[in-house]
Order: C-alpha cells, then structure tokens, then sequence
C-alpha cells in the first residue's frame, strides 16, 4: 500500500510544504511588486493634484513632494472615459512611472504647436485602448484656461520614429504608449501613438 | 572641433530643410541644418578625434605649444616638426589650438612653398616683418568700448574669462584714453550713455559693474553691435571696439551686414571666449571691421592673450602691405587686400601662378617710413595641400561676393567649379561616401538621422537648453510606455496558486493516510 516513489513518504511532504512556502513568498512578492506599480501610480496623482492647484493659484514647478525631481504642466481629462490626469515635466522612465510625462523640448500641452506625451499602457494611458477616433480630450494649462483636442488618428510606430516629435505641424497633442496594450514584457520597440488636433 | 548651441533670433518658419533642433526662422533662414542636436554631458563623451600635424614653418622655431590640449611633439626630417596628442585621441568638445612662434632674428624671415597642381602652381608666401627698434611717435589717444556677450551660452567657464579679461582691460586704460562697455543677451545695456575718460572713478564703477553680470538668455549681438558702432569718423582719437564673446549666433550675414554698414574708421577686434567659440563668425567680423580675431581658450590665458592684444592695439606695425608681382605671370592671390599688421604677425598670402620665376616686391608703410622687402620667387620649398588653401581663400572670397551684391547663381557656380577641382567641402558640394557592401536590403527606405554633437567642454547644459530640455528625448527614442506590473502580477497569481495547490495536495494525503 505504499507508493513506489524514492523518497519516503514524511520527506516528500516535507519537500512539497518547503516548495508551497517558497512559491508563496515569491508570488507575494511578485504580486506585491505589480500592486505597488498600480498603487504608486494612483497615489502619485493624488499628490501630483494638490501640486496642481498650487500651480494654479500661481506657484511655478509646484513639486508634487518635497524631493521630487518633477513638477505639473499639465491636467489632461476625457470625461467620457472618466479620465482625469496630471501631466509631469518630463518623459523619462522615473517620471512617467507618476504620471504621464510631458516629453521636454514639444511645445507644453494647450500651447501652439505638438506637445508630445509619453505615458505607460498598463496604468494611466490604458485608457487609449479604448478611445475612439472622435473622442474630445480637454487640456488645462498652469493658467486655468482650458483648451479642447479631438482625437483624429492612431497609429502603431517604431519607438525610433522622432517625427511625431515635430514641431512644424499643427498643434496638437501627441499621446504615446507602448504596444500591443496586452503584452506581458515590457521594452518592446513599438509604440502606440495618438494624434488629437486642437479643436 | 564642435558646434556650440547657436543663439537663433527670428520667428519660425513652416517647414523645414535639416535635421536641427531649432526650426528656420525669418532670420536665419538656414537654421534647422546649423543645429545639430546636442547630447547630454550625462550621456559621456562622443566623436572621438586623434590629430597629427606635420608643421613645416619655413623658418626656424622659438616653440610650439598648444594651450587646449596637451601635446608630444617630434621631428620628421630636418625641416618638419611632427605634433601629436598625448593622450592619442581626444572627444571632439573643444577647439584645438597650435602656436608656433618664429626665433627672434633681426633679418626679416620669410617663407616661400609651392605645389604645381594641373598646370598651375599654387605657392604660400609669408613675410615676417622684424621686431621694431623702439616705438617711435607719440601714443595716440583712444577711444575703446568693450561689448560684453553675457548670454546663456557664455554661462560657465566662458563668463569668468570675460570678466577676468575686462578687469584687465580695464586697469589698461590710461586716463586720456575715453571707454565704455556695453553687456548684452536679449537686450543691449551701456555702462555709460557715452564713452567718459577712464579716470579712477569711472574705472571703479566699471570694475564693480563687470563684477556683476551674470550670463543668462538669448544673444540680441545686433542690438550691442548697433550701439557700439556708431558709423562716426574722428580724426584725433583711435576708435577701438572689443567684443569678447563666443560668437554663438546663427545670424552672421545679417550682422557682417550691420558691420560693413556702420563700422565708419572704427576697428572691431574681436576676442573668442570659451572651448569652442564660432570661428567663422569671429575671424570674418575681425576681417570686415578691419582688426583681428583673438581666441581664448583657457582662464589661465586671459591675462596673456589680452595683454598681447592691447600692446598690439597700441599701433600697427606695417600698414598698407602690397605685393608686386613679377611681369608677364599671371597671378591670382588672397586676400586682394592685405589687411594691418599688428606686432608679431606675419604677411601671409596664397597665389595660384602660371609661371614660377622672377621675385616677388613686398612694400608697406612701418612706423611712417616706407618699407619695402624682395623675395625671389624661382626656388621654392615644395609644400602640400597648397592648391587646397588657396581654394578655401577664393571661395572664401566669392562667398563674401555674394553679400556685396554679386550674383548667387553665377557664384555658385564659380564655387563648384574650384571646390570639384581642389575636392573641398562647401556650401555647395560635399564629400559622399560610397559603400561597396552595402547592408540595407534594396527595398528598405533611407533613414535620415542626426548624429549629435558633444556640448563643448565648459558649458552649462541647462543654461544653454534651460532645465526644460535637461533630458532631450528628442534625440533618441519616443518615451517607453510600460510597466512590468501585468507581468509581476501574473507571476505572481500563478505562484501563488501554485502554493495553495501544493498545500492542498500535501494535506489531502496527510488526511488520507490517517484514516488509512
């Protein structure tokens, strides 16, 4: 009645309840280290609005926290989809992981000329997934004023691909995100890139 | 041997034709291919250079010395000194600057090379005047207004330089002489509201006013050009302009332009500051305001290189040069016109002959006295690259043509046709490189892409771009847009279950086994 395996019965249980323990340690931290991406970038926002409203009520490069290395430029909402963002100085890896980055060197967005915004896929630019051609999206600047884009175009392009950078077009507002939205790994050479015209 | 960040006035333009950061503008009509894009210091040196310089004079050498760079220096033969870096290759972020001087002789020393290129000759004269036996003459009173460039691109070292250098010539002046400075960025302020004698009082406000400028902004050199020269003419005072800046500006036609119109009997000198000034500008400026250009690379030179400046600012030595060419030899040389000799230059000028004998008579005027010297033109030294000099000097001046009135189509092509000849590099023609294995497939579209340039040793990133561009992702590639969160969170899912399935067999057995 015992089974034909090589280890006795009490060591294989002991092997099996050693390696549950580890996967569970390991899958918490991985799963923790997912949540924290999300919860970051979530809080990240909460604090980048308070900065916000400082910039609004005359502040310059209003910084979000007391050692950040970023500030606001920018409120970017789309009603429909319940999208209400604060666009930072910046589109490196660091600042974009708080909020979408405002892409230095573009014209700053509800500004003439193209205001490129880089912004992740998985968190605060998912919601491009979803939007179609058409959908109006509203720029606040530090100034109070607001000005409104329609959605005209998207298209998938090389990360190699600066033109969208250009400054001699008209203005508008340049979102680019990785591609495909559903892919595992991140680095990918793609990118998502929508173009909204200033209405 | 880089490009500074040029000042680029005007609006811009639609469109575009380069690859620069900046977009035409009504200014600069050519801007978007004059600013190649500038890599972060961050991001480490690029474009590595080696040089090596086989220096034949033509007359015995005091020294050599490079003061940008350290230097080994080596003989090839008896006649020619060989100048390497020390350090083998250097990144391309600051100029390079070889001085050799001549050993001090009595005799005036001159050299005579040629090249014989097709049928044509082409031959490098150079005449080196003797030191003067004593200044003779009175000193003439002068008037001297300094412009000071104080705009983001002089922020750093370069700033510092030009305020060490003003100091200095400032305690300079003597009190009959009467100056001025004038600072500019964006706008063009005086010192003065005219030009007082530099008494004790006015020195001390002058030296406290230099004291305190800072470098930030564009670099309006219009506006400060405008004001120091003022198109007058005077007969009882030197009229000296010293503009120390690094000539970062894309505007050049327009402010020869400004110059050549308001320079009157003013003498614009003007001083390049920082590792890579914009040579061009500065030496064709110094050419049309009829003075000198001198460059300054380093702080601990300030004090040498303006000194030497202002002794030289004193007096010409030799004035109104002439060369008299054998009969019945066709000639043509550069410059047409030889422009003062200040102490311790020489005469240098390319000529392109048909036939190579009979003598060369070099006249001028030294000190108020007629100066006259001979050279025979039958047994020259060989040289290299002769043919290539003079080619840069004509084209040179046909480009200059073009802002007095000439015609741009029939320069163009004059230029293409001695530029193909010679093989140079110009405004109208370029050197191509063929691939013979070439690797992109033949149906693949050509990318055009912008190789950057490194920010020139000394500069302030940010006080050139501002802080806004401190990380120009222009350069580069468009933002990443992803997370490994979904991947986190999968793996994570996964091992978790994982666990419980573990946990849920291994008790199930447990059970199992104990009702067994």
């Amino acid at each position: 009645m015992h089974g034909a395996g090589a280890l006795p019965r009490p060591d294989r249980q002991r092997l099996a309840s050693a390696a549950a323990l580890l996967f569970l340690l390991v899958g918490v931290w991985q799963l923790g280290g997912g949540l924290t991406i999300h919860a970051k970038a979530r809080l990240a926002q909460v604090l980048v609005r308070g900065a916000w409203e400082r910039t609004l009520a005359g502040e310059s490069q209003a910084k979000p926290w007391p050692w950040a290395d970023t500030w606001p430029v920018a409120r970017l909402a789309v009603p429909g989809q319940d999208v209400d963002l604060f666009v930072l100085a910046g589109a490196n890896g660091r600042t974009i992981a708080f909020g979408p980055g405002h892409m230095f060197g573009t014209a700053l967005p509800g500004e003439e000329g193209n205001s490129v915004i880089g912004g992740h896929r998985d968190t605060h630019l998912r919601f491009l997934r979803d939007t179609k051609t058409g959908t109006v999206f509203h720029v606040q600047r530090p100034d109070g004023a607001w000005r409104s884009y329609r959605f005209e175009a998207a298209a998938v392009l090389d990360a190699e691909d600066l033109w969208v950078a250009r400054q001699d077009g008209p203005t508008r507002l340049t979102l680019v995100t990785c591609y495909p939205f559903d892919a595992l790994r991140p680095g990918g050479p793609q990118r998502y890139v929508a173009f909204a015209d200033a209405m | 041997m880089t490009v500074g960040a040029r000042y680029i006035p005007g609006a811009p333009l639609a469109g575009r034709a380069g690859t620069g950061w900046s977009a035409d503008t009504t200014r600069v009509a050519d801007a978007s291919r004059i600013t190649p894009p500038v890599l972060h210091p961050s991001r480490g040196p690029i474009n590595p250079v080696s040089i090596r310089v086989e220096l034949d004079a033509g007359v015995p050498l005091a020294r050599i010395e490079s003061s940008t760079h350290r230097v080994k220096l080596g003989k090839d033969g008896p006649r020619k000194d060989v100048v390497e870096l020390d350090d083998g290759v250097t990144p391309a972020n600051r100029d390079f600057e070889l001085a050799w001087t001549p050993a001090v002789q009595a005799a005036p020393r001159a050299a005579w090379f040629a090249e014989k290129r097709g049928d044509k000759t082409y031959g490098l004269l150079m005449i080196l005047p003797p030191p003067e036996a004593g200044r003779e003459g009175k000193r003439i009173p002068r008037e001297s207004i300094y412009v000071i460039d104080t705009s983001g691109s002089m922020s750093g070292t370069s700033i510092a330089q030009a305020r060490d250098a003003l100091e200095f010539a400032i305690d300079g002046l003597s009190p009959e002489d009467r100056f001025n400075i004038i600072g500019f960025n964006s706008h063009a302020r005086p010192l003065f509201r005219e030009a007082r004698p530099a008494t004790r009082e006015n020195r001390a406000t002058a030296r406290g006013w230099v004291g305190g400028l800072s470098a930030q902004g564009g670099t309006e050199m219009a506006l400060a050009l405008d004001l120091a020269l003022n198109g007058s003419e005077s007969g009882e005072r030197v009229r000296q302009v010293v503009f120390l800046t690094d000539g970062q500006v894309g505007n050049e036609e327009e402010l020869f332009r400004l110059i050549r119109a308001k320079l009157g009997d003013s003498r614009l000198f003007t001083v390049g500051i920082g590792s890579a000034p914009n040579s061009y500008f500065m030496t064709k400026a110094a050419a049309i305001g009829r003075g000198t250009f001198t460059y300054i690379g380093k702080v601990e030179e300030v004090r040498e290189k303006m000194g030497a400046l202002f002794a030289k600012l004193e007096s010409p030595v030799l004035k109104g040069v002439r060369i008299e060419w054998p009969q019945g030899v066709s000639v043509e040389s550069w410059p047409a016109r030889i422009p003062d000799l200040y102490a311790g230059e020489p005469v240098v000028v390319t000529v392109a002959l048909d036939r190579v004998e009979g003598h060369a008579i070099v006249t001028g005027m030294r000190g108020g006295l007629p100066w006259v010297e001979t050279l025979a033109l039958g047994a020259p030294a060989q040289g290299s690259g002769l043919g290539a000099l003079w080619a840069r000097d004509k084209i040179g001046s046909l480009m200059d043509a073009i802002r007095e009135g000439a015609s741009p189509e029939e320069t163009r092509a004059k230029v293409v046709e001695v530029a193909l000849f010679h093989q140079l590099v110009t405004k109208y023609t370029s050197l191509v490189a063929v691939d013979h294995a070439p690797a992109r497939p033949a149906g693949a579209d050509l990318k055009t892409a912008a190789m950057p340039t490194n920010l020139p040793e000394g500069w302030n990133y940010e006080a050139v771009f501002g802080a806004q561009q401190a990380d120009v992702a222009i350069v580069g590639r468009l933002p990443q847009g992803a997370t490994d969160s979904e991947l986190k969170l999968l793996t994570g899912t996964i091992l978790l279950l994982l666990a419980v399935l573990l946990f849920w067999m291994t008790h199930a057995r447990r059970g199992r086994v104990a009702t067994a």
